[in-house]
C-alpha cells in the first residue's frame, strides 16, 4: 500500500515537474492568463486549471476542497492534433476531517486528424460531446459551481475510442457525430476502479448539432454497455439562445434498460443574465426522475458569477430542493491558466 | 487639453481607416465574405482549396485590430475572451499574432495559406486584396 502511494506521489511530482519546467521554459515572450503558454518553440502548449470549493449541505458537516486540478499539454502540426490532461479530484478537502489525494488520473488523452474541413477524426480519451454542459464541463467555464444532474446521470460523460465528425460547409452550420467504444476507460490502465464516468466498456453515440445565428440545437441518441451487464439507451436534446447580455439554456434526457425506462427525464432550463462584463446572474430550474434509484427531486439554482478576469470565476449559488436535506449552499474559485 | 483632443481625434481616425485582408499571391482565394472571415479567425474555418489556413493576428493593443475584430467577428473583448478560453480547454489555439503590419505581410508572402488584414495605404502587388473593409 506505501508503495502505491510512494508510485502516485512520484507520478504527481513528475507531472507537477513537466508543467513547471514548461512554464519556465515558455517560448512566447508574454503570458496571457487563460490561455497556456507554448513550450520552447515545440508545436506544444501547457495549460490547466485549479477550483477550489465550499459546500455546506442542511444537517452535514460543511466541506472545503480543491476539488479539481488538472494540467493540459496539447498542439497541433499540420493535419494533427493532440491534447494530455491529467486530473487529480479532491486534492485537499476538509470537512470533519482533511484530507488529502495526489492520484493522478487520465482525465482526456487524445489524437485528432482533419482531412478537410468537412470531415476529421479524433482517438482517445475526450468528453462526449452531449448537450451544451459536458463540452465544457470544468469550474471556471461552467456558468455555476454545480453541474446539472443530467450530466451525471444520463451518459457516459467521456468516450473512450473513435470519434468521426462531418461539418457542413454552407450558410447554415450543422455537424454530425458518431462515435463508437469498444474498450473500458483508457484511465483504467493506470487505475483499477473508474473515475468520474460510468464504468463502460461498449458504447456507441450520435449526435446532430445546429447553428444558427444566436440559436444552437443539440441532439445526441447513444447505446452502452456497462461492466455490470447493464445495457443502456439515451437520448438527450438541448438548445441555446444567447445574445449580448443574456442566455437562455437548456437541456432533457431520458434514458432506457432492456425492461424499460431507467431514468424517464432529466433535463433543466437555464436563464443567465451578464450585468456587465464582469458579473452575472443565473437562474435554473432542474427536475429528474430515476426509478432505478427511487429518486425524484426538482430545485431551483440561484447564482451569481463575478470574474474580476475572463480566467478567474468567483461563484456563489443557493440550490432549494423539494428534498429538504439537498439544500446547500456553494461557493467557489476557479482559474483557468 | 488640446493633446486630449489630437489623441480622441486621432484615435477616430485610425479606427476608421480602411483596411483590407491579404493573402499570398498563389493561393486560389479570389474573395472572402465577412462570414467566411469571422469563420477562419475564429478558427472553425481552417482549410481552403485543401491548404491549411493561416490567419495572423496584429497586438491585442493595435487598434487596427480592435476594428477588425469589431467589424469582422463582431464581438467584444470578454466574448472573445471566453471563446478563446474555451478553445484552450479544448486544444485549439487563437490565430497566430505578428508584431507589426510590416511583420504580417513578410509572413503572407512567405505563406500561401497566411491571411492579414492590414491598412489599404500597406497595400502592393506583392499580395492579394481578398477582402475590403473599414471605412474608406
Amino acid at each position: 500500500m506505501g508503495n502505491t502511494n510512494e508510485k502516485e506521489d512520484m507520478r504527481y511530482a513528475i507531472t507537477l515537474y513537466i508543467l513547471v519546467s514548461s512554464l519556465l521554459y515558455g517560448g512566447e515572450s508574454t503570458y496571457r492568463l487563460g490561455s497556456g503558454i507554448q513550450v520552447g518553440s515545440l508545436p506544444l502548449y501547457a495549460g490547466g486549471y485549479i477550483s477550489l470549493a465550499y459546500e455546506s449541505k442542511v444537517d452535514e458537516v460543511s466541506e472545503l476542497a480543491i476539488d479539481d486540478m488538472a494540467l493540459m499539454l496539447y498542439g497541433e502540426e499540420d493535419r494533427v492534433s493532440y491534447l494530455v490532461e491529467m486530473e487529480s479530484e479532491d486534492v485537499y478537502r476538509h470537512s470533519d476531517t482533511i484530507s488529502t489525494n495526489t492520484i493522478l488520473h487520465i482525465e482526456r488523452l487524445y489524437l485528432g486528424y482533419e482531412f478537410d474541413d468537412m470531415y476529421d477524426i479524433k482517438i482517445g480519451k475526450y468528453n462526449s460531446a452531449i448537450g451544451f454542459w459536458n463540452i465544457n464541463p470544468i469550474n471556471v467555464l461552467r456558468d455555476t459551481t454545480s453541474s446539472p444532474i443530467i450530466t451525471d446521470i444520463i451518459f457516459p460523460k467521456f468516450t473512450n475510442g473513435l470519434e468521426v465528425n462531418y461539418h457542413s460547409q454552407g450558410d447554415k452550420e450543422y455537424q454530425i457525430s458518431m462515435v463508437i467504444q469498444e474498450n473500458r476507460d483508457i484511465d483504467t490502465l493506470m487505475h483499477d476502479d473508474i473515475y468520474n464516468n460510468f464504468n463502460i466498456d461498449r458504447y456507441y453515440g450520435i449526435g446532430v448539432y445546429l447553428q444558427d445565428e444566436s440559436w444552437s440545437y443539440r441532439f445526441n441518441g447513444g447505446y452502452f454497455e456497462t461492466l455490470d451487464d447493464l445495457s443502456l439507451l439515451y437520448m438527450v436534446a438541448a438548445f441555446s439562445y444567447s445574445d449580448d447580455k443574456s442566455k437562455l439554456l437548456g437541456e432533457i434526457g431520458m434514458q432506457f434498460g432492456e425492461d424499460g425506462i431507467k431514468i424517464p427525464y432529466a433535463g433543466y432550463l437555464q436563464y443567465s443574465y451578464a450585468l456587465d462584463q464582469k458579473h452575472e446572474a443565473i437562474l435554473r430550474v432542474e427536475s429528474y426522475r430515476d426509478l432505478e434509484r427511487e429518486k425524484r427531486d426538482s430545485f431551483i439554482v440561484a447564482g451569481y458569477t463575478y470574474r474580476p478576469m475572463a480566467p478567474i470565476a468567483l461563484k456563489g449559488e443557493y440550490q432549494w430542493h423539494t428534498i429538504e436535506r439537498e439544500n446547500r449552499f456553494l461557493i467557489s474559485a476557479s482559474i483557468l491558466f | 487639453m488640446k493633446i486630449l483632443y489630437l489623441i480622441i481625434i486621432s484615435t477616430i481616425f485610425i479606427y476608421s481607416e480602411e483596411y483590407v485582408v491579404i493573402t499570398n499571391q498563389k493561393s486560389t482565394i479570389s474573395s472572402l465574405t465577412k462570414r467566411e472571415l469571422k469563420s477562419i479567425y475564429l478558427r472553425k474555418k481552417r482549410y481552403y482549396g485543401g491548404i491549411k489556413l493561416i490567419p495572423l493576428n496584429l497586438s491585442l493593443e493595435d487598434n487596427l485590430r480592435k476594428s477588425f475584430q469589431s467589424d469582422i467577428l463582431q464581438m467584444n473583448f470578454t466574448q472573445l475572451e471566453t471563446y478563446w478560453m474555451k478553445q484552450h480547454y479544448k486544444g485549439h489555439r487563437p490565430p497566430y499574432q505578428v508584431k507589426s503590419t510590416k511583420g504580417a505581410i513578410l509572413f503572407v508572402k512567405k505563406r500561401v495559406g497566411a491571411l492579414a488584414y492590414i491598412p489599404y495605404r500597406y497595400v502592393d502587388s506583392s499580395v492579394k486584396v481578398i477582402y475590403r473593409g473599414g471605412k474608406p
